[in-house]
């Protein structure tokens, strides 16, 4: 339980689902302050110019009306000062809807106040600019600060005035919405965070039920979703070419143990099913001498074999050095094929260097002398009796080209580029008959490839199978 | 008892003659199936021992052929391949018994027995007919509790008798089955022999178990 828990504040999904909430979250509050700044600042520059306008309003009318109460008598129209006033003052502030406070004055005498003032003054200490604006606190008038234009014209003073409160009421009524508003931002951006991790992550999801499937039993298997063309489907591609990578040299090893134990079993059948006969019952001498011969030479063959396969697993591991030394290298090959010369007696065969130039070459003698041996070693096991084995050894370029010429049965042109490979045969028997195994071609072909160098085999109508070794001179 | 080694590997062929002939079995080798089933098809064999792995024609090429021809001879496949789709594969191409290299050599002659008492009714490696023993693994042979020595080819001729009581076994058949090379059927050698093993088995004083069957051959009977 404590483990799921654990796992699922870990995971992808939750802490997509963070990020992407308090994203939304901050995002909100960055909205709402904004809203609220712009507001608020966007209703001062406006109730200013309200302000401002009916201010400017009122006086232009008072003025225009070239009101002179000095000199005021009365006329059937206006029996009275105030009435003039009044019938003045109502022009001007009839369209007061938004119940602002007027006063208009004298520099001696107030002449007007708006209702809504009831007892209270809006004095102010003279100033000498013709247009003010700024703020006044009075508590009988509101509680909040009040907003006051005031105008100076040629005879009368307006002031209009204005409670923020009003404002100040809108933007509170914003920001109780905003304050109302945010969690269910919170859980609409949780559960939306939740939703969109999860369809992401659902594809992850099965990638890692695919993943844990696969075994080294089920190799073959495929990672679903490769068919997209986004991350998720090249990670799938990725992982799927590296499962299909780890399946090959599997595969690869697999076959070479199988080959390997293949390989070793036909003589350790020899030996066993030898050994078992001759202790069976009581043997001449003559028979126990035969039997040990021939366990000898299968317990060399086993010897062979493990050396084959050991060397070419080094190879694979890169575990062999090369020590390139400088030799001349007819007199190398000489002395290869003098040592070789009598491994043809039996057949009848020859072992013959053609003639060539004195060439200065730079390879590992050890290695290049177990490659050419493998390889003479193979043409007069398969050459007809009675033929020749020709060495020969040129330069081209850089490099030297080193051919060996038998004449017999030659290989099946499918199997030329095959016969290079680990336990390969022409012929499963015709080898092991011969006492060969499948593993010295692909010695010869790791130590040419170590010297950079490339290696082949051609066989022609008139029953000659070359095989060439190129490598670099130096 | 006639046995057909088909066997690619020389020293393999050679070393499961020899122990098969120190067992008295007589036995022919084969390079390779193609070799075997012309073999088969001009020799009657108790039992085929045959690779898998061989030139021209495979072991299972081999009893596929030998089954297609209505040639019913057991055959044991021996082979370095050891995965179950490989033991299947060779049974089901009709061979009767399988064995992976290396082998132990007793355990094959242990199949071998096994295979050879199929046909009959036979249960226990003992072949008997009134008071006569002969036991197939020891190469004993007894009659009331006494031990009898015979050479192998006496041994060979009495084991195919015993193996066919009550039947008729004609000259031809013997020679067939206690050879592994051709005889003249016009030779008399097999009634030489029948003559020494009787001496040796049906003592004056006891019942006579061979019996010659004028012109036929001969039965071993109660």
């Amino acid at each position: 339980m404590f483990k799921n828990i654990k796992l699922f504040f870990t995971s992808t999904r939750f802490k997509i689902t963070i990020w992407y909430s308090s994203l939304f979250l901050f995002l909100e509050v960055l909205l709402g302050v904004s809203i609220y700044i712009y507001l608020y600042h966007i209703s001062h520059v406006n109730l200013d110019l309200n302000l401002k306008t009916q201010a400017n309003a009122i006086l232009r009318v008072v003025e225009e009306k070239h009101l002179d109460l000095d000199t005021f008598e009365p006329s059937p129209v206006y029996k009275s000062e105030d009435e003039l006033i009044w019938d003045i003052i109502y022009d001007a502030v009839v369209f007061n809807r938004r119940n602002t406070f007027i006063e208009i004055s004298t520099s001696q005498k107030l002449i007007y106040k708006s209702a809504n003032l009831g007892q209270n003054h809006l004095a102010f200490p003279e100033k000498k600019s013709s247009e003010l604006i700024f703020d006044y606190k009075n508590e009988l008038l509101s509680n909040d600060v009040i907003r006051v234009c005031q105008l100076k014209g040629k005879r009368f003073i307006v002031i209009v005035a204005y409670p923020i409160e009003h404002i100040a009421q809108t933007l509170n009524s914003l920001i109780d919405i905003y304050i109302m508003m945010a969690p269910i931002f919170l859980i609409i951006s949780i559960i939306g965070g939740a939703l969109i991790s999860t369809k992401s992550l659902s594809r992850i999801d099965a990638i890692i039920k695919k993943t844990e499937e696969i075994t080294a039993q089920n190799l073959s298997e495929k990672i679903p979703g490769g068919g997209y063309f986004d991350e998720y489907g090249r990670l799938v591609n990725k992982m799927n070419e590296m499962i299909q990578r780890i399946k090959t040299s599997l595969d690869f090893m697999n076959q070479f143990s199988i080959s390997a134990a293949h390989e070793l079993k036909t003589p350790l059948t020899i030996l066993r099913g030898e050994i078992e006969i001759a202790l069976k019952s009581e043997k001449t001498p003559v028979h126990y001498i035969e039997v040990l011969k021939s366990n000898y030479e299968e317990t060399i063959r086993l010897i062979k074999i493990i050396d084959n396969l050991f060397f070419i697993s080094k190879s694979d591991n890169a575990l062999i050095t090369i020590d390139k030394r400088e030799v001349e290298l007819s007199w190398f090959l000489n002395s290869i094929i003098q040592s070789m010369g009598f491994l043809g007696r039996e057949k009848n065969m020859d072992l013959v260097l053609d003639s060539m130039p004195k060439i200065c070459v730079k390879f590992d003698q050890d290695l290049i002398k177990q490659a050419l041996s493998n390889i003479i070693d193979n043409a007069l096991k398969f050459g007809d009796e009675n033929t020749t084995v020709l060495v020969s050894a040129e330069e081209i370029n850089n490099s030297i080209k080193i051919s060996i010429i038998n004449t017999g049965p030659g290989i099946p042109d499918e199997s030329l580029d095959k016969i290079f490979n680990r336990f390969y045969r022409v012929d499963v028997s015709r080898t092991r008959r011969t006492g060969g195994v499948g593993l010295g071609l692909s010695v010869v072909k790791s130590i040419v490839t170590l010297h950079n160098g490339t290696v082949n085999a051609e066989s022609n109508s008139d029953s000659e199978t070359t095989v060439n070794i190129l490598i670099p001179k130096v | 008892m006639r046995i057909l080694v088909v066997e690619d590997e020389k020293k393999v062929a050679s070393f499961i003659k020899k122990g098969l002939e120190e067992e008295l079995y007589q036995v022919d080798l084969a390079g390779n199936g193609k070799d075997g089933f012309e073999m088969t098809l001009n020799n009657e064999y108790d039992l085929i021992i045959s690779d898998v792995m061989m030139p021209v024609m495979n072991g299972i090429q081999f009893v596929k052929e030998l089954r297609k021809n209505k040639i019913i001879t057991p055959v044991l496949l021996l082979t370095i391949k050891d995965s179950t789709k490989d033991k299947v594969e060779g049974l089901d191409s009709g061979a009767d018994d399988y064995l992976t290299k290396p082998f132990s050599f007793e355990e094959l002659t242990a199949r071998v027995r096994a295979l050879l008492r199929r046909k009959e009714t036979q249960k226990d490696n003992t072949l008997t007919v009134d008071d006569l023993k002969m036991d197939l693994v020891a190469h004993k042979i007894t009659r009331t509790n006494e031990e009898i020595i015979l050479t192998p080819r006496e041994y060979s001729i009495l084991e195919y008798l015993l193996r066919n009581k009550n039947k008729i076994v004609s000259r031809t058949k013997l020679i067939e089955h206690v050879y592994d090379f051709h005889f003249d059927s016009g030779t008399n050698v097999i009634d030489v022999y029948i003559n020494k093993l009787r001496s040796k088995i049906d003592l004056p004083n006891k019942k006579q178990l061979i019996h010659t069957v004028r012109g036929v051959g001969y039965i071993i009977k109660e």
